[in-house]
């Protein structure tokens, strides 16, 4: 009783299978009847989207500063740690990478760090090619990354939010009332 | 014993615990922002609130004000509550910047983290924020009052535990200002603790800012051995570079704060020119070679002129391994030392005070005194924490009073009798009672009267002396008040002030027949001397007999240094060998209670990132070495130097030497680290009787001379830190303002004292509360000792010149 269910069960999954075989060959089928679409790399290039992720680009604010304020997130949240600095303060008290560093033998391309940035200075671009015959030519330092644009938000700007005392004395950013006088009880 | 439960565990607590305390001891932790466990409580912030479901008091009320009662039932957990600690954190960033990414507390930031637990992540309110103009506080502490929450934190540490003034709390509701009334330094010894206290970012450390976020850093509890007092830190170091000093918290010793020169004191350690490599005559080499050519000079001279030309030295900044060693090495090849002590005079002081090492007290039960007398000493200038901890006693009800002769001040009230050098040893003797002492019938206006009142009133005497003034048997007479105070009392004890990091450790290694580099500097000049062999010492910092050493290392055939300080000795050294400092290596101190204490390794050490920079970049090379990593323990130099010179210590290696100390020495034997060495037995066991030359007898208008500690300045380790020296006050001198009229000087006038051996100059300040006869002159870094011979003991008023 039990062999003849067997047998039952195995000509049923034999039917399945050639079933599954011949939608996937017919889909091959008709497309030797289609025009290709084989684009010719590198000689053609495809612009890819927006936010498509590959190399890393730190980018400046309205003003022309560098945005990165050098506050460790991005090597923080990097899941491969291939982000390195040294944070510094700038003469008029800003706080900036005095060197910034991504391995990008190491990368992987995630875009964590990208996430991660507050003051939206790392940023991926659609350029993915990037291949090196000799792995110390993938150690970008900050003059590699550095570009001269604000990349995909043009407008923000950090330091007019942050309320520290860089871009103008106190109560003088978005948002802000102006200084208390301390010396004063007066309501 | 109220027994409470909290979210359903019951635990008993001793009376007048707050709740917050009671579920900390469950290991329940409640969201704060203001209570702190040396502060107490302020019930500023209203974070802490919890639900009380059953017992005395019900409803939601703030776990830091409400002690714990019988029959409390405590929930951390109840909706209320969670609805309202939310909201509160709503409030509270309000107004908060938003400068997270360019504040230096980010990573250990208090508020920070309510704010993430509490799930606040958008800010709903959408009127402005608050603005403060923020105040330069000096060289330590960094000012950024826009991050303010008012949980008053540093107002409270500042003025009441602290017990300094200048900073404070302005303005009213909610635009108070926590800062100075005029922008400048922070004046308090302690200023640093804000920056550890303060929950949020407007405490900063300034000369760490924006370098590194807090979870980047390795980090390790060391211990701080900028004075005797052996407080416990946390080192954060980065890229080989060690960058701040918290405050570590140890209970019986320094509580939760530590002072500014620990704090700002270890930046020695990253000194550019500090020793990397091994130097043959100025040349840098491997380590194998300059262990073999000292190795074999040392050997060469101990066989053409016998062991005793040889001598080895070290000194109380040295860790016990070192110490160890030191002694091994000295027995091992039968040569001169070791002298680990700057003065034989010092060396005196602590064997005398050992006698009485039973009834040495840690800092915490000076905390806990009630009538503790400070002779000889001052605690913010030699050893500041221990003034943070009579503040405390004096807080909780305590009497202080001072027997020095100089212009002590101490954050707090105290009596000051005000004793000449000469006298104390009497002042003593008077105040233990003793029958015929020249101060009875002397009392003026019952001063007296009072001090011998508040002795007998106090039940917990706890006695702190300095080893600065000995004079005949003034030690003896410390112990032998000491002694009375706890057979009157049954409690009580002595609480001393040595002058290094391990003074004890080094006492306990030294043996009988150790003296003080006066003796050494005579066997030099004798031409006893050919080899020195210098192991974690400088003595020409600040040493009087700076020139003639100097003069006397020419006719020497070797000099050897082991060190991690670009030290001057090092400048004149034929060998130098690069040494670990207490953060690059674990080792035991022995702090003036005679407590062992480990500092663990923080970080391997090397030339920091910082200083190698091409270009701005780190460089572009890899490799299994560490530039500039290939340093040494003092006591693995010392093993690998004796093996050079054919015979080994018997050890290699941190266990193994430490086995071979606890079978040499026997007082090491049961002690673990965090324990009290209770037997501390000095070699030999010969007891030194304290006997100085008399005091000259003195002409009419001649000044004694003291040298004395600063805060900031005298002290060896700090003196080549970048961050300390920008609070020191260049060598400074005092005199009574009475003393200074009579010889024709006023305050802040730049004064020569001259005698036959030499000169020093010092900026001259008046204290009215020190000594008329009495010339006070801080032993600073900057001060010329190469135009100083020995100083005189007494000076007269024609050796005293103004020069501006």
């Amino acid at each position: 009783m039990g062999e003849v269910m067997e047998k039952k069960g195995a000509i049923k999954e034999l039917w399945k299978g050639l079933q599954a075989l011949a939608w996937g060959f017919s889909t091959t089928f008709i497309h030797l009847f289609k025009k290709p679409v084989t684009e010719q790399y590198p000689e053609q290039k495809r612009s890819l989207p927006h936010r498509s992720r590959g190399r890393i680009i730190l980018t400046r604010d309205p003003d022309g500063q560098e945005r990165c304020v050098a506050c460790y997130l991005c090597s923080a949240v990097c899941p491969v740690s291939c982000i390195s600095m040294q944070s510094a303060q700038r003469q008029d008290g800003r706080r900036y990478a005095l060197w910034f560093r991504i391995n990008f033998a190491r990368c992987i391309f995630c875009g964590l760090c990208e996430e991660a940035c507050p003051t939206l200075a790392i940023q991926l671009t659609p350029d993915f090619e990037m291949t090196r015959r000799n792995p110390m030519d993938l150690l970008y330092e900050k003059e590699d990354l550095l570009v001269e644009h604000g990349g995909k938000d043009k407008e923000y700007n950090y330091y007019r939010l942050a309320g520290v005392q860089v871009t103008g004395p106190k109560g003088s950013h978005q948002g802000e009332k102006p200084p208390v006088d301390p010396m004063s009880n007066m309501p | 014993m109220p027994q409470i439960v909290i979210d359903g565990r019951s635990i008993e607590v001793a009376s007048g615990t707050k709740v917050i305390e009671a579920a900390q001891q469950l290991g329940i932790y409640i969201p704060r922002l203001c209570y702190h466990p040396a502060l107490g409580s302020a019930g500023a912030c209203r974070l802490c609130a919890v639900s009380f479901l059953e017992g005395p008091v019900r409803g939601l009320l703030m776990s830091c004000m409400v002690e714990a009662k019988e029959g409390m039932v405590v929930s951390t957990q109840h909706p209320d509550a969670l609805q309202f600690r939310k909201q509160i954190m709503e409030w509270l960033m309000m107004n908060h910047p938003h400068d997270c990414p360019v504040c230096d507390e980010g990573g250990h930031c208090v508020l920070q983290e309510m704010t993430v637990a509490g799930g606040h992540s958008m800010r709903r309110f959408p009127g402005s924020k608050r603005t403060y103009e923020d105040q330069d506080l000096g060289p330590f502490v960094q000012h950024e009052m826009n991050r303010c929450i008012h949980c008053w934190r540093c107002r409270r540490f500042y003025q009441e535990y602290s017990g300094y003034k200048d900073m404070g709390v302005m303005g009213l509701a909610s635009r108070t200002y926590f800062g100075r009334a005029v922008p400048g330094p922070l004046e308090s010894p302690f200023a640093g603790n804000l920056i550890d206290i303060c929950p949020t970012g407007v405490f900063t450390d300034k000369p760490s800012r924006f370098k590194a976020r807090r979870w980047e850093c390795q980090r390790a509890p060391s211990l701080c051995i900028h004075c005797c007092l052996g407080c416990s830190i946390v080192v954060n170091s980065r890229y080989r570079e060690v960058l701040r000093i918290e405050a570590g918290h140890n209970p019986e010793v320094n509580g939760h704060f530590i002072c500014d020169r620990g704090r700002y004191g270890f930046d020695y350690v990253n000194h550019p020119s500090r020793p990397r490599w091994p130097l043959v005559e100025g040349r840098a080499c491997s380590w194998q070679e300059a262990l073999a050519y000292a190795g074999g000079r040392l050997r060469e001279i101990i066989e053409k002129h016998g062991p005793s030309s040889a001598a080895v030295v070290g000194s109380s900044r040295a860790s016990l391994e070192s110490l160890g060693a030191l002694r091994l090495f000295c027995e091992k090849h039968a040569v001169s030392g070791p002298f680990l002590w700057m003065e034989t005079q010092e060396l005196k002081c602590v064997r005398r005070l050992l006698q009485g090492q039973e009834l040495f007290v840690s800092m915490k039960q000076v905390e806990e005194a009630d009538t503790i007398l400070v002779v000889g000493l001052d605690p913010v200038q030699e050893a500041p924490m221990l003034a943070l901890a009579l503040r405390q006693a004096w807080r909780k009800g305590g009497w202080v009073g001072v027997v020095d002769p100089r212009g002590v001040e101490l954050p707090f009230c105290f009596s000051h009798w005000v004793v000449h050098p000469r006298e104390m040893g009497m002042a003593l003797e008077y105040l233990a009672g003793k029958p015929k002492s020249p101060y009875e019938g002397f009392d003026d206006q019952g001063f007296l009267k009072a001090w011998r009142q508040a002795l007998a009133r106090g039940k917990r005497p706890v006695m702190a002396c300095g080893t600065l003034l000995a004079k005949a048997d003034f030690m003896g007479a410390c112990l032998e008040l000491a002694h009375f105070l706890r057979k009157e009392k049954g409690c009580g004890g002595l609480f001393p002030v040595l002058r290094g990091a391990n003074s004890l450790g080094a006492v306990a290694v030294s043996g009988s027949e150790a003296s003080g580099l006066e003796e050494l500097l005579e066997a030099i000049e004798r031409g006893e001397l050919k080899a020195l062999v210098l192991v974690e010492t400088d003595p020409l910092f600040s040493f009087w007999g700076k020139a003639r050493l100097k003069e006397g290392f020419k006719g020497l055939e070797l000099i050897l240094v082991m060190d991690y300080l670009p030290s001057g000795v090092s400048k004149q050294a034929s060998v130098v060998m690069p040494c670990k400092s207490l953060f690059e290596s674990s080792c035991l101190f022995v702090n003036n209670e005679g407590r062992l204490q480990e500092a663990t390794a923080v970080h391997h050490g090397g030339i920091p990132i910082s200083q190698m920079l091409e270009e701005a970049n780190p460089p572009r090379t890899f490799g299994t070495e560490i530039p500039g990593g290939g340093t040494c323990a003092g006591w693995e130099a010392l093993a690998k130097l004796s093996e050079a010179m054919g015979e080994s210590l018997g050890f290699s290696d941190l266990p193994g030497l430490r086995n071979v100390l606890r079978q040499r020495f026997g007082w090491l034997r049961e002690v673990r680290p965090g324990q009290r060495i209770l037997a501390l037995e000095p070699e030999g066991g010969k007891r030194w009787e304290e006997i100085f030359h008399s005091q000259k007898e003195e002409g009419q208008g001649a000044l004694s001379l003291l040298l004395v500690q600063a805060t900031f300045g005298t002290e060896e380790l700090s003196s080549y830190s970048r961050h300390s020296c920008k609070m020191e006050a260049g060598p400074m001198g005092f005199l009574h303002p009475e003393t200074a009229a009579c010889l024709g000087l006023k305050q802040g006038d730049l004064v020569r004292l001259g005698w036959e051996q030499g000169e020093l100059e010092f900026l001259l300040e008046t204290k009215e509360n020190m000594h008329k006869e009495l010339l006070v002159v801080q032993a600073h870094r900057l001060l010329d000792w190469d135009k100083a011979g020995r100083p005189p003991e007494v000076v007269n008023s024609g050796q005293l010149e103004k020069i501006i």
